[in-house]
């Protein structure tokens, strides 16, 4: 399994500062200037409070950065308006949370279509692609079935699932294995290494040493207080 | 394939907005039926017996008769008093500043 | 346009997820409009009627007012009214209540003068023509259990019972007009109540130009200074203002109605939960923006409120129009014993509809928006955080 050297995702000095103007503000990303390469598996290492939560969240266009450019394949998105944003995050990116984040009272198939509801796609093909999507991790046959009724296991792939659902280029994990007892965390390995080789870049972050010790990781980034301080290569 | 939510929504909503056009359709319908022949005859009532005001409600003069009673019967005890009868919340107090003193002198 | 139907779908599929609360929300909401409308279609076709029905009124009434009392007028006055300008027939009228005691019921005694037509469409039989002859209402009717045919015995000023031959009865759907009344001759009337030889209840004047009325009424009021003259237009305004919306009773109940409707929409503006903030958070992290969000909203409040407008709206009209508004009718009955059955004449107008449903759909869509705004327009993350 090689990285690619192409650039994908650049940072170039991004900070990003919480309540800045109140007396106490938090500065979470502290000038970080990293990137990622198309088709990595890339890890952001670091105990909680790092500010490797905020990165990725930058990474991902979920927020814009205070100071600083982030370039997603050659666009600089930092100042981007919020419709476009959106749309970057839309077409792009594939979020898998650290509590999955599903709604517990919809069906599972419900809960993979949100992404589709704001496309041009139709009802039709949008259930295909979700039962698609499903039948990767075997749930297909628990589509109707209210997430609330499913094992953690499961629930876990619904959100996997619901994070491929889009055809994303990316797909960011934050803590994606916190609360997860070993085999389920192998389980989720297995299939991170499967989406990876379907040729999609990864960008975990994480401070479990089961996922940075992974032979499916191709480069770890350590963070302390806001800034990488390290680097591994694998 | 079960119907989609929207499609059932959407049929909902057009049967509920036909069922009012058929009902605000058929209402006009029987008033326009009833402008020419009901309402007429009871014009004619009115006119022959010479009847200002309508028997809906009997009892009191100023319920029965809103239009001729005069200014102090729904007031008779105390001017600013509460009327006793629960049709007083639905006639109206007489307008006392625009009270029928023709304008002219 | 598929995408906003899509939008419509996943807001349906979110309601279904509370189905027995929304379906409460429908209920409480649908009937709640269902009042509102019942009151202003009824009484706005009530209003319709009187003004439609009253025109038949005579053009000026004249009442003689004595120490603050509606008094009865001496006849001569007559005289000098119709020998102003434009004034035709002058005739008095004689009228009064009466309290039936063996019904505990008020009736209403109407005198007319010899003369044709003594019959009318809306009466079976005829009117009186002979001394001791009456006609009566169809709730006196039921009330003394008489008709066309039968006797109807009453106490006169001095005591005695004196028994009338019922010579007509009118329709029930006269009822709105004629449900109190017993008609004589004026003759029998004036020894009925014994009123004073001379005297009258009121007198009526026909003007024969309309645009005149007030102007006869200024010169009357200014010749006999104690009358109180009425013309047709104001007894015509009484009725407005009696069916107004500014009517006690509708002001009453919509209040009661929109202090309801504002509770509700306090309880959403209030904030919305965490939870609903972070499933915003997580819709907006998978691609959903703003205006999407702001969509699902606006649907998720539309679905409730259009359909529940739509149901409300169906039931007054079904209400009103078809039941005769037999749930309302004890409402706006008050302690009357007699009450007339309500026919109504549906009066409805577009603007209506459009007022209702614009004072219930609005708000509530805007109450279910508005709260979720600063959500909506928040970066993902941070709704995330919390």
């Amino acid at each position: 399994m090689t990285a690619g050297h192409e650039r994908f995702i650049a940072t170039d000095g991004v900070s990003k500062t919480y309540n800045p103007r109140r007396a106490d503000p938090v500065r979470a990303v502290d000038t970080v200037t990293m990137h990622v390469d198309r088709g990595e598996v890339l890890v952001l290492e670091g105990p909680s409070g790092s500010g490797k939560t905020s990165l990725l969240s930058l990474i991902g266009c979920m927020s814009r950065p205070t100071a600083g450019r982030i370039v997603v394949d050659g666009r600089d998105v930092a100042k981007l308006a919020e419709s476009e944003l959106t749309m970057e995050r839309r077409q792009r990116f594939g979020f898998i949370f650290q509590q999955f984040h599903l709604v517990a009272d919809l069906p599972v198939i419900e809960n993979v279509l949100v992404p589709l509801y704001p496309t041009e796609l139709s009802l039709r093909e949008m259930r295909r692609r979700a039962h698609a999507a499903l039948g990767r991790f075997a749930l297909d046959a628990k589509a109707s079935r209210k997430v609330r009724t499913l094992s953690g296991g499961e629930q876990q792939r619904v959100a996997i699932a619901r994070a491929l659902v889009n055809d994303p280029q990316v797909v960011v994990a934050d803590e994606p294995t916190a609360h997860l007892d070993r085999r389920l965390a192998e389980e989720l390995l297995a299939i991170l290494e499967d989406i990876h080789r379907d040729g999609r870049t990864v960008v975990i972050a994480t401070h479990d040493p089961r996922i940075f010790d992974h032979p499916i990781v191709d480069r770890v980034l350590e963070m302390r207080d806001g800034r990488i301080v390290g680097e591994r290569r694998r | 394939m079960i119907i989609s939510k929207h499609r059932a929504f959407l049929l909902l909503t057009a049967v509920e907005v036909a069922v009012v056009i058929a009902l605000v359709v058929r209402a006009r319908g029987v008033a326009a039926d009833l402008a020419v022949t009901d309402i007429l005859a009871k014009r004619a009532v009115a006119a022959r017996l010479g009847l200002t005001d309508l028997a809906i409600w009997t009892e009191a003069r100023y319920t029965r008769h809103p239009s001729q009673t005069d200014l102090f019967s729904p007031f008779q005890d105390f001017p600013s008093s509460l009327e006793h009868f629960p049709a007083g919340s639905v006639v109206g107090v007489p307008d006392l500043t625009g009270f029928r003193q023709p304008a002219e002198p | 346009m598929r995408r906003h139907l899509k939008i419509l779908e996943f807001a349906l599929s979110a309601l279904w997820r509370r189905r027995f609360k929304n379906l409460a929300i429908v209920v409480v909401y649908g009937f709640t409009i269902a009042v509102l409308a019942s009151i202003l279609l009824m009484t706005d076709a009530m209003r319709g009627e009187a003004e439609q029905i009253l025109i038949g009124a005579p053009d000026l009434v004249v009442q003689r007012v004595a120490a603050g009392r509606h008094d009865l007028i001496p006849v001569d006055y007559a005289e000098e009214i119709r020998g102003l300008p434009g004034v035709g027939e002058v005739s008095p009228r004689y009228w009064g209540y009466y309290f039936d005691a063996f019904t505990e019921s008020n009736f209403t005694f109407v005198g007319i003068d010899d003369g044709p037509p003594y019959e009318l469409e809306l009466l079976e039989g005829r009117l009186p023509s002979a001394p001791s002859e009456c006609a009566v209402g169809e709730g006196v009717a039921r009330a003394r259990s008489t008709g066309v045919g039968h006797e109807l015995t009453l106490i006169s000023h001095d005591g005695l019972g004196v028994i009338f031959d019922v010579v007509g009865e009118f329709q029930a759907s006269s009822s709105i007009l004629t449900n109190d009344l017993v008609v004589f001759r004026n003759a029998d009337l004036v020894e009925l109540f014994g009123i004073p030889e001379g005297r009258a209840v009121d007198l009526s004047v026909e003007v024969f130009n309309d645009g005149e009325v007030s102007t006869v009424a200024a010169k009357v009021k200014r010749i006999f200074p104690d009358t109180r003259p009425i013309t047709r237009s104001e007894i015509l305004r009484t009725y407005d203002a009696v069916f107004s919306w500014r009517s006690g009773m509708l002001l009453t109940v919509f209040a009661a109605a929109l202090a309801a409707f504002c509770i509700l929409a306090w309880d959403k503006a209030t904030g919305i939960s965490a939870e609903e903030r972070r499933e915003i958070g997580v819709l907006k992290a998978l691609g959903w923006s703003t205006r999407d969000v702001l969509e699902l909203k606006f649907w998720e409040g539309a679905a409730i409120s259009l359909t529940s407008f739509l149901l409300g709206l169906i039931a007054a009209l079904v209400h009103i129009f078809l039941l005769g508004a037999s749930l309302l009718a004890p409402v706006i009955q008050g302690w009357s014993v007699l009450f007339p059955e309500f026919r109504f004449t549906p009066s409805i107008t577009v603007y209506q509809l459009f007022v209702l449903g614009f004072l219930t759909v609005v708000p509530y869509v805007a109450s279910t928006v508005a709260p979720s705004w600063k959500a909506a327009v928040t970066d993902p993350e941070e709704v995330m955080r919390g």
